[in-house]
């Protein structure tokens, strides 16, 4: 079983009840933010492996999450989970290391193929 | 007898209601003239006339202001015999101050005048007035035609006047030559007439008995034959029943009444004219002017641009909408993928729970089973997949267009988009589509368009589609269904027409066919974005132009206008 955690940023509350349902049945410890200053609260504390990323948040945006957070854990990953289905990856998060197998458009119909890149990335 | 001629002789003339100021002008210029005459002839009689009658130039002050005068000034005494003759005469009528001087007036106005029955008139009155030697109160006016001694033709204004001093009566003529100046009217009157035959707008006026005095060539649409005899306006122009109103209005308020009509003629087409009517502000020769135009065009444009205003905001609209329904649509679907997963065995925690509880897993299921559980979160998510499907529809809809165009041949994306339909599952599933004639009139040589191919495929694809649709209605089943495909083009654009012989399009709904969400389908059968999304890809991504014609029982005809590469 991976004890890695996980970090569900999104201003939804039931995406992330249900995001994190899913993730620890499938034996992922999980944490989660509804906005990015208490993620990247989070992120500071350390022992988090990956970030799941809504964009369009209150106040800071996911990409710039994810631009802060990286400085603070180069060794984290990002998945970005956007309701946004027109939403291209830029190249400055292309550039960070991200490519778009790393975004999920919601609704997503089968949660596995984000477990499954989870997997792959950790 | 002056009066009578003087009526007929001044035959109404448009141009002089055009030139009223010029001829004003005139007048004044002529009262100067007559003013000094009338001085000189009472400077005349006080005197000396010698034997030839000629006056004594020492003695006249006014001599030069006769004799360098702008108009021709003639005087002669009650005898007829000349004794003035200034340059001007001369030079109007050729003949010179030595070959007049002493001779007959009654001689030279008549190689002047012979030219005209006017003339004759005016000579036979001078005769009586100088054998009664009857002064004129007033003095005469004429317009007339003269010919000089070279035989040349001009145009001429002819005063005669006369006065008595001294027991003696004195008769002067005084000639002005016109021939520019009509020349000058005439063309002013051409270009005016050029002026408003080349508006589109129909200009008719007409006189207090409603009889047509004026009109222009635009006015020629509303005109039923070409009985020059008719000159009633609604007899002349049966075809402007429509603005009957305004007239009336115009008539019974004598101010400028403005008013629009929508006019269906006799072909069924549904017509708009923008109606003025004017109180024509003439005390001598009252009426009205009326204006026609036809803003068929401009109606049908601005309904155009509501259209597509409206279209732009339901865009804006969606693609916002889009993105926050996609939240909730999201919860749905996870929160159905975790009913499943909490309810199957596979996961050691669920066993584990049911375990504590004293419950059999396989008891749980079989009572999902029984009760359907499962169907019922199956359908949840089935209903958010369908959510997402339109959302994603939506946003195409939305999306501004950032794929690459590229250079095509319009007859190409054409058959493409045809072989799609052949293919597509749907379609066959439900028609027999090669029972549907196509016929295909192509254009030879049609220039490339630069286009996404992929979206003019999706559009044209949609329409065939809905043709299909529209022939295998099963409450319109259609003989001889057939399908026409055009392709023609201008220097600046190329046409697709997609018409079929279906059952047509009601005129309620031809308005609202390209909005969102509208569709004439059985529910479920269609989203009702393929126009819509036809309409934006057109319009909004590649500036063209898409817009039907259609009548119920008519068929249907889809015209989609696509702008040629580099104009």
């Amino acid at each position: 079983m991976c004890t890695k955690k996980l970090l569900i940023l999104d201003d939804d509350e039931t995406i992330r009840f249900n995001m994190k349902l899913y993730l620890e049945d499938e034996g992922f410890e999980c944490t989660d933010a509804g906005d990015a200053d208490s993620a990247l609260l989070l992120a500071r504390k350390g022992g988090i492996a990956l970030s799941i990323v809504d964009l369009r948040l209150p106040g800071i945006n996911g990409e710039e999450y994810i631009k802060k957070s990286i400085v603070l854990n180069p060794e984290m990953k990002y998945l970005i989970h956007t309701g946004n289905t027109q939403y291209i990856l830029s190249q400055e998060l292309s550039d960070l290391g991200l490519n778009h197998e790393d975004v999920f458009y919601k609704p997503v119909e089968s949660f596995e193929i984000i477990v499954n890149r989870i997997k792959q990335h950790l | 007898m002056y009066g009578s001629l003087l009526f007929f002789y001044r035959t109404i003339h448009f141009i002089k209601e055009m030139t009223a100021l010029n001829i004003l002008y005139f007048l004044i210029i002529g009262l100067q003239t007559l003013v000094l005459i009338l001085v000189l002839m009472k400077k005349k009689s006080s005197i000396a006339v010698n034997g030839n009658n000629e006056i004594n130039k020492n003695d006249c002050s006014l001599r030069p202001v006769v004799e360098n005068n702008v108009d021709g000034i003639i005087l002669y005494d009650k005898s007829g015999t000349i004794f003035e003759w200034n340059k001007s005469i001369e030079k109007i009528t050729g003949f010179t101050k030595d070959e007049v001087i002493g001779a007959n007036i009654f001689h030279i106005l008549k190689q002047l005048l012979k030219i005209n029955q006017v003339g004759k008139f005016i000579i036979d009155d001078l005769a009586v007035d100088l054998i009664n030697e009857t002064p004129q109160k007033d003095p005469s006016f004429f317009e007339i035609l003269i010919k000089d001694k070279k035989g040349e033709t001009k145009n001429v204004e002819l005063y005669i006047i006369s006065g008595k001093s001294n027991n003696e009566t004195i008769f002067g003529n005084i000639i002005r030559d016109i021939t520019e100046k009509e020349k000058e009217i005439k063309e002013t009157y051409f270009y005016l007439q050029y002026i408003i035959d080349s508006i589109k707008t129909t200009i008719i006026t007409v006189d207090k008995d409603f009889n047509v005095t004026h009109e222009n060539k635009a006015a020629a649409r509303f005109r039923n034959g070409t009985d020059p005899e008719i000159n009633y306006l609604f007899t002349k122009y049966p075809k402007l029943g429509f603005i009957r109103e305004c007239f009336d209005k115009c008539t019974d308020s004598n101010k400028i009444i403005n008013d629009s009509r929508m006019v269906i003629n006799e072909t069924g087409e549904t017509l708009y004219y923008a109606i003025s009517v004017f109180p024509l502000s003439d005390e001598i020769r009252p009426g009205k002017v009326i204006m026609v135009d036809d803003i068929t065009e401009r109606i049908k444009m601005e309904e155009v641009m509501i259209q597509s205003e409206k279209m732009m905001s339901v865009a804006g609209l969606a693609a916002g909408m889009a993105h926050e329904i996609n939240n909730p649509l999201g919860t749905i679907s996870q929160g159905c993928q975790n009913l499943i997963r909490r309810t199957s065995f596979s996961l050691p925690k669920n066993v584990e729970a049911a375990n504590k509880l004293g419950i059999l897993p396989e008891n749980i299921n079989k009572y999902f089973e029984i009760r359907e559980i499962f169907e019922i979160i199956n359908s949840i998510q089935q209903a958010s997949q369908k959510a997402s499907e339109i959302i994603k529809n939506m946003l195409q809809f939305s999306r501004r267009s950032e794929s690459k165009k590229v250079l095509y041949n319009p007859e190409k994306l054409l058959n493409e988009s045809l072989d799609l339909l052949y293919n597509d599952y749907d379609l066959k599933k439900n028609f027999d589509i090669r029972s549907i004639k196509i016929i295909k009139e192509i254009a030879c040589a049609v220039p490339d368009i630069k286009v996404t191919v992929t979206e003019i495929q999706q559009v044209l694809f949609n329409i065939i589609q809905n043709a299909v649709h529209a022939l295998k209605l099963n409450s319109y089943p259609s003989e001889n269904p057939v399908i026409t495909l055009r392709l023609k083009y201008t220097i600046s654009e190329i046409t697709y027409e997609i018409e079929d012989n279906g059952p047509g399009i009601l005129e309620s709904h031809k308005n609202r066919i390209f909005e969102p969400f509208f569709s004439t389908k059985e529910v479920g059968k269609g989203t009702g974005l393929g126009l819509s999304v036809a309409f934006m890809i057109i319009k909004n991504n590649h500036k063209g132009n898409i817009s039907v014609e259609s009548a119920p029982g008519k068929g249907a005809k889809f015209i989609i206008k696509l702008p040629v590469y580099g104009f």
